[in-house]
């Protein structure tokens, strides 16, 4: 006899259909799992028989084979079980099998007849959906994060016993509806208003978050950079659905879901320590799971300390800001994760941090410190669009009551300014000033006449590269979106020339 | 130089290469033994012995290179470098030097050494200098070097490389001397090197540490003894309560030189060292070049700094019209509007960081990068690191 169930795998962070056919016949009794299943698969022969005695169901005696389909590609982990067990008692005429038509099933089973949680699950539900499936049987404890998807039912269960009644109709298990998308923000972290002092770095940040730029902050050790950029999730602006489903299907991937929602509200907000290698940067391993710029995605990657990263993770790290992608290619595996941070880099100005410093003296030589910033590379350094220099925080700033702005009301002006350039790049393709390719700088930032004075001024004093002037043009017609402007006047560009500057103090 | 070598001039140089880095007792060597060359002879004859006075390790390299074509080697490679040396018994050995306790036993030089070398002060203070200490190390330097005093330095980053900038910006036709703590070939910090050879084109670079020898930390100090020995006296424009310049302030008590001091803000570190020597009576304050000059009998034309006129001041000089300022020929003072002469009032007392404008300002934070930018770009306020401003005082 013959039962078929349908199922998903998982690739990058892309599901795909798995078929489950188990054939029951007359022989020695025999268990074989075919289909490429890696260790976990095929152990969850024992699983699976445990389950359904210990669910007081009848487990058949012949010869049994399951068969993943499509054969040839690689089978990795516990989501088969509770198929291959609905397979098994569907070969063995105990559920019908027409009760399986149009469902996808997943989830692992525990030796008891329960059904344990599994990771993946958004986009194996996604890709349930484009099979034309109805129903979903999954889990419980992974209900929630499928609950979001559209035109498909969610139907939780607890244990194999409880699946079969469902099955047969004996009892009734009700769908679970997605709560409302009620997009949360970053509370967990700072809030702006907590920041005190710090005016100019605060205001680099607000810039950077309006157009998407990368930031750099070189200062003193406490000064206020990791508490800056934690803040900077909490003014990014809220995530739409679609995109808190794509963070989501990464975080799911790779069992990284918390909280009862199944969905991730809030933009993340990553900080790997400076000891990570690339792997886990960028992602890879032989499974070709994503990376720390990928968990990022769509929100904030911060690098603490970052000169004392490796150079080849700084290296690595240039493609994905480049295209906001990455693809890892490993001999078993080959995936495309998203990538589309906003990276806030923090670093010393040199090994004491004291470099410049009014209030300690430097102990660090000057071969140290230029050592030290030459760790981070011209390439890199040029894909930064913001640098900022903290300053001292002095006692009576740190403990003053002024009520500062706060993280919400710095959020609304930023969605404003990021609502206007989405408007302007409707038909490029691009959404924020970041993205904006050379040639279209030149159409869109091209500064008045004030302005373009100031810039050929600052290429006088200041030497202002080339290379600098199409960055200082994007980073002031952020700046000027920031405040509504339509044109990018001398006060703009004024502005976006600071946040050139720190290199010629530091790295020239 | 080399072909009208004494025999001891000869024997001198050899002594010298073979000896070792640190203080040695060559004044008692040379009473003991009557000429180096009595030495060489009986090193050469392998009779030397130590006496006491020469340590085991120079007495066997004395002995082993004893030789005349040894030291025609030596002077064919002080030759190809370009090297000069002079023993205690050269002419032209500087008789300042010859005065103080230890004199070195041998200097080796680039460029052009006098025996007299007239009027000359040294400029020393620390390597981490503040612009203010760079400022006035600048300053002074260059007008003393006008006035026809030479400027000796050590040529460490810092007041040293400042005060040699400046002399070389003089219009002085023997501006300074840089003392090196390193063997002469071996210019340190080798960021340095491009300010050494403008200052070997019309001063000297000199050390008492024959070509590839090799120095070390302690050779840093020892130097500081030559630095004094050569000045008149000693101008410490920034120094730490605890600074290596304090050592070059001991050598010059000791040598009988005459120590300045430049007064700073009794809040900052880089100025406590030379305030300090003020307060205990140990240095001579200088608010300009003139308080040094007068002590050797001279006196200068215009020496005091310009103070920076407040800026409601600037903003009526305009009116009347001042024709030669740096400020006017960027940005007529005139065109200073409310807002920039707010922050330049601001930065009066003291540089500041972005914060503290910030907060005296109270301008909004776009409005207040601009200004800042626009004023920097006038050449009126700089920025340092640390995101700190200050004003350029026309000095």
């Amino acid at each position: 006899m013959l039962g078929q169930v349908k199922s998903c795998g998982l690739s990058g962070i892309n599901g795909y259909p798995v078929e489950i056919e188990v054939d029951l016949s007359v022989g020695l009794p025999s268990y074989d799992t075919v289909g490429l299943p890696d260790a976990a698969v095929r152990e969850s022969k024992e699983r699976v028989r445990s389950a359904i005695i210990n669910s007081k169901l009848n487990y058949p005696d012949g010869r049994l084979i399951i068969n993943l389909a499509p054969a040839a590609t690689k089978k990795v982990g516990s989501v088969y079980d509770l198929p291959i067990a609905l397979g098994i008692l569907a070969a063995n005429q105990i559920i019908p099998k027409s009760a399986l038509k149009d469902t996808v099933v997943f989830g692992e089973l525990a030796l008891n007849g329960d059904v344990r949680p599994v990771y993946g699950v958004l986009p194996m539900a996604l890709c349930a959906r484009s099979m034309g499936c109805k129903k979903l049987i999954l889990p419980e404890a992974n209900a929630a994060e499928a609950s979001h998807i559209s035109d498909i039912e969610v139907i939780p269960v607890k244990n194999l016993t409880q699946t079969c009644k469902f099955l047969l109709h004996r009892s009734k298990i009700s769908p679970l509806k997605a709560e409302d998308w009620n997009p949360d923000t970053y509370s967990a972290l700072v809030d702006f208003s907590d920041i005190k002092g710090q005016q100019g770095a605060k205001r680099a940040a607000i810039v950077a978050a309006s157009g998407g730029h990368n930031l750099l902050m070189v200062g003193a050790p406490g000064t206020g950079k990791t508490m800056i950029a934690k803040g900077i999730p909490g003014i990014l602006p809220r995530l739409t659905f679609e995109e808190a489903l794509e963070v989501t299907k990464i975080h799911s991937v790779v069992n990284m879901l918390e909280g009862r929602s199944g969905i991730i509200t809030q933009r993340p907000f990553r900080s790997p320590h400076h000891s990570a290698s690339s792997v886990s940067l960028v992602g890879g391993s032989s499974n070709a799971s994503p990376g720390e710029v990928s968990l990022a995605h769509l929100g904030v990657l911060f690098l603490d300390e970052f000169p004392e990263f490796k150079k080849d993770v700084m290296e690595a790290l240039r493609e994905p800001i480049e295209d906001g992608k990455i693809t890892i290619t490993r001999a078993a595996a080959k995936a495309t994760y998203p990538a589309d941070f906003m990276l806030v880099a923090a670093m010393n100005p040199c090994p004491c941090g004291y470099f410049g410093s009014r209030q300690k003296p430097c102990t660090c030589s000057r071969y140290q410190v230029k050592s030290y910033l030459q760790r981070i590379s011209g390439p890199m350094l040029d894909r930064i669009d913001i640098h900022v220099e903290m300053s001292e925080v002095t006692y009576s700033e740190m403990t003053s009551n002024v009520q500062l702005e706060t993280s919400e009301s710095i959020r609304s002006k930023i969605e404003n300014a990021r609502a206007i350039q989405k408007n302007r790049y409707k038909n490029e393709g691009i959404m924020i000033n970041a993205q904006l390719p050379p040639g279209l700088v030149k159409k869109y930032c091209l500064p008045d006449e004030n302005g373009a004075k100031l810039i050929r001024r600052a290429m006088d004093v200041q030497a202002l590269s080339p290379r600098a002037y199409d960055r200082v043009l994007k980073v002031a017609r952020t700046v000027a979106d920031l405040e509504g402007s339509t044109t990018v006047s001398s006060i703009h560009i004024a502005e976006a020339i600071q946040y050139r500057n720190v290199i010629s103090k530091y790295w020239i | 130089m080399y072909s009208d070598l004494s025999k001891e001039e000869r024997y001198r140089l050899w002594y010298d290469s073979q000896n070792n880095v640190y203080y040695n007792k060559y004044q008692q060597v040379l009473a003991h033994f009557g000429s180096i060359e009595a030495i060489f002879e009986l090193a050469r004859s392998k009779k030397l012995t130590s006496e006491g006075l020469i340590s085991d390790m120079l007495l066997k390299k004395l002995i082993e290179n004893a030789s005349e074509a040894y030291i025609d080697e030596l002077i064919a490679e002080l030759i190809k470098h370009n090297v000069k040396a002079y023993t205690l018994i050269t002419e032209g050995y500087p008789d300042m030097l010859k005065d103080i306790y230890d004199p070195p036993a041998v200097l080796y030089c680039l460029g052009n050494l006098k025996s007299d070398i007239g009027l000359s002060i040294a400029i020393i203070g620390s390597r981490s200098a503040s612009p203010y200490g760079i400022r006035v190390a600048r300053v002074f330097s260059r007008q003393l070097a006008n006035e026809g005093v030479c400027i000796i330095s050590g040529l460490a980053k810092g007041i040293d490389g400042e005060a040699s900038r400046g002399a070389l910006k003089s219009n002085s036709d023997y501006p300074t001397i840089a003392v090196l703590g390193t063997n002469i070939l071996n210019i340190f910090p080798a960021s340095n090197s491009e300010l050494a050879q403008s200052i070997m084109e019309r001063g000297a670079v000199i050390s008492e540490y024959a070509p590839h020898k090799v120095t070390n930390r302690y050779t840093f100090p020892q130097r500081n003894r030559i630095i004094s020995g050569l000045s008149n006296g000693v101008l410490v424009v920034e120094a730490a309560i605890k600074s290596g310049t304090n050592i070059t302030i001991d050598y010059a008590h000791e040598q009988g030189r005459n120590v300045y001091s430049l007064p700073g803000r009794i809040t900052d570190e880089l100025s406590a060292g030379t305030n300090a020597l003020i307060r205990h009576g140990a240095a001579k304050p200088v608010f300009g070049i003139n308080d040094i000059l007068e002590d050797y009998g001279k006196t200068a034309v215009c020496n005091e700094p310009k103070i920076m006129p407040s800026p409601s001041e600037m903003a009526g000089h305009a009116k009347k019209k001042s024709p030669d300022s740096k400020i006017s020929a960027a940005k007529p003072k005139a065109s200073l509007t409310h807002d920039e002469l707010l922050v330049i009032q601001a930065l009066n007392d003291s540089p500041k960081n972005f914060d503290e404008i910030c907060n005296v300002c109270e301008f909004s934070i776009s409005y207040l990068i601009s200004v800042l930018t626009e004023l920097e770009f006038s050449g009126i306020i700089r920025q340092s690191h640390g995101r700190v401003y200050e004003l350029i005082k026309p000095l």
